[in-house]
């Protein structure tokens, strides 16, 4: 599986709590964001789009591990993805991961809040497994 | 025959220290993860290790309670670290090098080894 592939199966269940980027010259797209497609370079959405509202962040290359079987090892992919609070709201993040939860494969997610570094915003990080 | 004699106590002692004994080697391994310079980073030098100013690294407990350990790292970026995090100026990408060590590390292996070796000499 793709981080296109994964997309298109996580966003239907996300999409009502995903905020925007306002892109330069006014339009809005949904803020979902494959990361790394370019290696490292490309961890950011452009500088000059403005992320509002809870943005989903998704590794666009998986970490591929093996599953330890009866038989043979499965090889299984983990998406690390990230959604971040852009503002206060912290109610559309919860439902956000709540739906993600209910319909994905995922470690326990971790919080990071914005009161424990001025640099930090409020997110959760978590993957998601495919085989 | 043979007499057998079964001292269960003595057998549940040599299965336990052999618990810690794994988890000080898996604490040992964690370590080893955090100092090997194989961590991509977007800046030069890259790949790098994950120690800037050591205080992370010198955070590492190891704590034994009965048949539970816990390994921690008690400081307040801990999380950030391990699994990356979106910053207002810029991101960091994850270094889980607590996961990796886990991977990496075969516990069931190498504490059958040492619970062996205590249950060879009862």
């Amino acid at each position: 599986m793709t981080s296109q592939q994964l997309a298109a199966l996580v966003y239907p269940q996300v999409s009502a709590y995903l905020g925007s980027y306002a892109k330069p010259g006014g339009a809005t797209i949904a803020a979902l964001w494959y990361y790394g497609r370019d290696g490292l370079s490309q961890l950011e959405p452009p500088s000059d789009w403005d992320a509002s509202g809870v943005e989903l962040r998704i590794a666009a290359v998986p970490e591929v591990t093996l599953e330890p079987q009866y038989a043979q090892p499965a090889v299984a992919q983990e998406f690390r993805c990230y959604l971040v609070l852009h503002g206060n709201d912290v109610s559309g993040l919860d439902a956000a991961l709540r739906a993600i939860l209910r319909n994905f494969d995922t470690d326990t997610p971790a919080l990071l809040r914005a009161a424990q570094d001025p640099q930090l915003l409020t997110q959760y990080s978590f993957t998601i497994r495919s085989s | 025959m043979a007499d057998v004699q079964i001292n269960a106590a003595q057998i549940l002692a040599a299965l336990r220290e052999p618990f810690s004994e794994t988890n000080e080697l898996l604490g040992r391994e964690m370590q080893r993860q955090l100092t090997d310079p194989k961590w991509a980073w977007p800046t030069q030098p890259s790949p790098r290790d994950i120690v800037d100013t050591g205080r992370l690294r010198d955070s590492y407990q190891g704590t034994a309670d009965g048949l539970e350990y816990e390994h921690a790292y008690p400081v307040r970026y801990a999380l950030a670290v391990h699994n990356g995090a979106v910053m207002r100026n810029g991101s960091q990408p994850a270094r889980p090098w607590v996961k990796q060590a886990v991977k990496e590390f075969d516990f069931a292996e190498s504490y059958a080894q040492l619970a062996q070796a205590r249950l060879d000499k009862l």
